[in-house]
């Protein structure tokens, strides 16, 4: 009978009670879903509103931040391209930055750089070049140099009294800090700047030879792009010959294409050991004539009278005089006679 | 049908529990991700991060099988044994005594008449005489009172140069300490050196220092081609000291295989002092990137070496072992500091690395 009764009890009281089952159960989800979407939504807001306030940060996500897309909102604006890389700030290709402000773009010039972005490249090249130096230079240089144990002996350490070193010791000590500090903070501008291998820069250099993008003969020839640490130069010495051929090469070629800028400045590459292992002083006097020919602003870059002279230094005899003037002639009939005026260019003398 | 209906009941309720769960666990899955995800600004590191080059052969951790191989860290290529003994050596003759002591120019014309076996130490002595003349100025006797007074103030001054850096009442006493030191005395050291110098250095080229230095390397090579190690040594440490301008790079691609002969050519004699040539060159990163602890590994192990040159298989040859010891002054200095400006690790790799070169075996022993 119970069993019965139980029996015929049953769908009833299953009905409710599977019903009231369902309800918890839905209810619980209903629970559960509320708590991981508003959860979700919670914690997205909550970095969302941190991100925002660091630009540094938000350089690393691929959200721009909203107050970066308010016009003239006074701080300067970085729009990341895609994550890491930011090309202009307000407007303002990186590269193009004042020299006080590229430090925060350090990365996204390095970036560039890799990529064969040669403007890029010549921005971070100085930056670049006092990493190389400090290559050779580990903590254990640095301690030796400032610690007060140590770098004092040549000072007339020898000389003090137990009261006067002791009296000397906390600005020793703070002298020590600073200059571990200095250390480290550099070594992290140069992570970033080089990473580990300082000859990423010869990469640089064979990428902008191949692009010769405006601007580029110039700042060879007149900047320090090149490091001049001597390790990084021996240890570069195979590609470093093979760039600087490739390197005159194309720019005697824009030369004879009536390049204005190239012609502008070309007399120095041959005139100095940069790229040369002696200076080719009859080359050098020929484009560096050619160059005074040119219009303003180029014939600026053009070797004064003096400048000749030491060019030409003292065993130029007056035939070789002549010579070099006779080929800047025909260089200048060849290369851009036709293509430029030169209204208001001083003639080109050796005298 | 009730037992299809309590199955599917129980699937349901287990289905939505795991649902709950799920639910629950996403809800603290993105709580915990939010935690973790918090920007936190990178800490700056202790101890420098190594290097590529420290992660190459030099962080190895069987130097002893490497050295065998001829693997010496720091260097591009393999310098394996060859098996040539001190016995292949040429038999070196000195030259008389008095070619020694002549002038330069009487040296340049006596070299010419020596027998072949004497040329070698003959050239290493020309290129000493030609290192000893580098900065000489020949002057006129009846000035050589005049230029001691201007040597004597210009040194005055350098010492002086120092004491601006130094604390007021110790500039002081170093300024008491340089004046105490007898003036005339100092300048009739100096005249007589000029005239011993004015001798001996009669026949150097006139110019510059940067116009006579290649003819000093032009005798160094010589002597080194000719077979002397110390000549080898000479040649291998200055290869790089001048003329690194990137204009000189074709050249440099010269003297780095000159330089990896060189070297080759003193490992193989167990020659010391390739030890030094190897630190310098690790610490310039001539062929691989600059690395300090290699540098110091390198040092080290010459230390060591010649703290106790019966102990190991290095040579000195007829080189003396003291006349390197001042290459050591500052790495002693030094070398107590580094132990506590380094990490343990580092350390560690700059003692295993010493270790091995030290004991470095004859070719008779393996």
């Amino acid at each position: 009978m119970g069993g019965c009764d139980r029996e015929l009890a049953g769908p009833a009281e299953s009905m409710m009670h599977r019903s009231t089952t369902r309800s918890v159960l839905v209810l619980l989800l209903f629970l559960a879903a509320v708590i991981f979407l508003v959860s979700e939504q919670y914690w997205e807001h909550e970095f969302s509103s941190e991100d925002s306030g660091s630009p540094q940060d938000s350089r690393a996500h691929d959200t721009v931040p909203e107050h970066a897309e308010e016009p003239n909102s006074g701080a300067a604006s970085a729009r990341a391209m895609r994550p890491n890389l930011v090309t202009h700030v307000d407007g303002v290709p990186v590269w193009e930055l004042p020299q006080e402000q590229r430090p925060a773009y350090f990365a996204e010039l390095r970036a560039l750089a890799d990529a064969g972005w040669a403007e890029a490249m010549l921005a971070l090249a100085s930056e670049a070049g006092l990493c190389v130096l400090r290559q050779g230079m580990d903590e254990g240089v640095v301690y030796v140099a400032a610690h007060p144990d140590y770098a004092y002996i040549y000072l007339g350490a020898e000389l003090e009294t137990a009261e006067e070193r002791e009296a000397a010791m906390p600005e020793r000590w703070a002298h020590f800090e600073q200059r571990m500090e200095e250390y480290r903070s550099n070594r992290e501008t140069c992570d970033i700047v080089l990473g580990e291998d300082p000859d990423v820069i010869m990469d640089w250099l064979e990428h902008a030879l191949v692009q010769q993008h405006p601007g580029f003969f110039r700042a060879l020839i007149e900047d320090r792009i090149v490091p001049f640490s001597p390790g990084w130069v021996v240890r570069n010495a195979e590609r470093l010959a093979i760039f600087n051929q490739g390197f005159l090469d194309a720019l005697t070629a824009r030369v004879e294409r009536g390049d204005r800028e190239a012609l502008a400045v070309a007399w120095k590459a041959w005139a100095g050991r940069r790229f040369l292992p002696e200076p080719d002083a009859e080359r050098a006097l020929v484009y560096g004539l050619a160059a005074r020919r040119l219009p303003p602003p180029w014939n600026e870059h053009a070797p004064d009278d003096a400048q000749l002279a030491e060019i030409a230094g003292a065993d130029f005899g007056p035939r070789q005089r002549q010579a070099a003037r006779q080929a800047a002639d025909e260089l200048w009939r060849r290369c851009c006679a036709d293509v430029m005026k030169r209204p208001g260019a001083k003639d080109a003398s050796l005298d | 049908m009730y037992r299809t209906g309590m199955a599917r009941r129980s699937i349901l309720t287990v289905a939505l529990v795991v649902a709950l769960a799920i639910g629950i666990a996403m809800a603290i899955a993105a709580f915990r991700q939010g935690d973790t995800s918090a920007p936190v600004p990178p800490a700056v590191p202790a101890v420098a991060p190594e290097t590529a080059a420290q992660r190459g052969v030099f962080a190895a951790e069987e130097p002893a099988r490497l050295l065998a191989e001829g693997r010496w860290p720091g260097l591009p290529v393999r310098m394996p044994d060859k098996g040539r003994t001190a016995a292949d050596l040429p038999d070196l003759v000195p030259p008389p005594q008095s070619f020694e002591q002549a002038p330069l120019r009487v040296m340049f014309r006596q070299y010419e008449e020596l027998p072949e076996a004497q040329r070698a130490l003959a050239a290493r002595l020309v290129a000493q005489r030609l290192t000893e003349c580098l900065v000489h100025k020949n002057i006129e006797e009846a000035q050589l009172q005049r230029h001691a007074e201007e040597a004597y103030l210009q040194w005055l001054e350098g010492r002086n140069s120092m004491t601006t850096l130094m604390q007021p009442t110790v500039a002081l006493r170093a300024i008491d300490q340089a004046y105490s030191v007898d003036a005339s005395q100092w300048m009739d050291d100096w005249i007589a050196k000029q005239r011993r110098m004015h001798r001996l250095c009669d026949g150097t080229a006139t110019g510059s220092f940067d116009e006579r230095w290649p003819e000093l390397q032009r005798w160094r090579q010589r002597a080194a081609e000719l077979g002397d190690l110390e000549s080898k040594f000479e040649r291998a440490w200055t290869l790089f000291l001048l003329d690194t301008n990137s204009g000189d790079a074709t050249r440099l691609v010269e003297l780095k295989h000159e330089a990896l002969q060189l070297v080759d050519e003193m490992l193989e004699m167990r020659y010391a002092p390739v030890l030094l040539v190897l630190a310098g060159y690790a610490d310039h990163g001539y062929f691989q990137l600059p690395d300090t602890d290699l540098h110091r590994a390198y040092l080290e192990a010459y230390a060591r070496i010649s703290a106790n040159p019966s102990r190991s298989s290095w040579r000195w040859h007829s080189f003396p072992v003291a006349a390197l010891d001042n290459w050591l002054v500052g790495f002693d200095r030094n070398r107590e500091a580094y132990i506590r400006a380094l990490s343990s690790q580092r350390l560690e790799r700059i003692q295993r690395w010493a270790d091995a070169i030290e004991s470095w075996p004859d070719r008779q022993n393996r």
